[in-house]
């Protein structure tokens, strides 16, 4: 089981979300902010297991809109391992 | 088709620039050898620190290059605003990081007011409370990726 931890832009956030649940994961968002001008991010919680992270993250990838300038950044992704999972 | 593990063992960033070219896997990481000397974030650190400090933190972070992203949190004993920052960073720049969370994020005696004991009417007694400073969970990084 691993966590990805997706820092994205706000815009991005609802297409991320809905591409997601499409293909069941399960994502919880956190708004938050960060960045040059401390502008609107969205955070998202996602656990999957561990042989599905690369399509959770080709599905990120895949629903960020390109970038305007060449070096801006679209989104910040962390993979951590999950040593124990429980669900109730 | 190289597999996500010989890929996560490289430590390199996979850049969308290099993705866009549609070129295969096993050129992705011969290109990305080649910017071998751009970040390889490994260590994210979740530092929840006192509101009132989470200002000072964040400025003094990202002057020294750290990427901060904020949430504002709730919680500690007095159930006060918190901001949880969190801040990916290379193994190598732990100590930097946490010295800068120390300088900026202090621990504070704040007063509540405890009703007196043994008193007939509600007297509140003003009890000191240490709170704050910073407490900071350094998580290993499987996987970083930026685009």
């Amino acid at each position: 089981m691993k966590l990805i931890i997706a820092i994205i832009k706000d815009e991005d956030n609802d297409a991320v979300s809905r591409a997601l649940t499409k293909k069941n994961f399960r994502v919880t968002f956190i708004a938050s902010t960060g960045g040059f001008l401390r502008s609107g991010r969205s955070t998202l919680l996602i656990g999957v297991e561990d042989e599905q992270v690369e399509t959770a993250l080709e599905v990120i990838r895949n629903n960020c809109k390109k970038p305007e300038k060449p070096d801006e950044k679209r989104a910040t992704i962390f993979v951590l391992n999950v040593n124990k999972f429980t669900q109730l | 088709m190289i597999t996500l593990e010989k890929f996560l063992k490289t430590g390199l960033r996979y850049t969308y620039t290099i993705r866009k070219t549609e070129s295969s896997w096993q050129e992705e990481t011969t290109m990305s050898e080649t910017t071998s000397t751009e970040i390889k974030k490994s260590n994210l650190l979740i530092a929840v620190v006192q509101g009132q400090d989470s200002d000072m933190a964040i400025d003094h972070l990202i002057e020294a290059g750290f990427p901060v992203t904020r949430l504002p949190s709730v919680g500690g004993f007095l159930g006060r605003k918190s901001a949880s920052l969190m801040i990916g960073i290379d193994p190598e720049d732990h100590e930097k990081a946490i010295e800068i969370l120390d300088k900026t994020c202090r621990q504070r005696v704040a007063f509540i007011a405890v009703p007196m004991e043994n008193s007939p009417l509600p007297m509140p007694a003003p009890t000191p409370v240490t709170i704050g400073g910073a407490n900071v969970f350094t998580l290993d990084v499987d996987h970083y990726e930026e685009f």
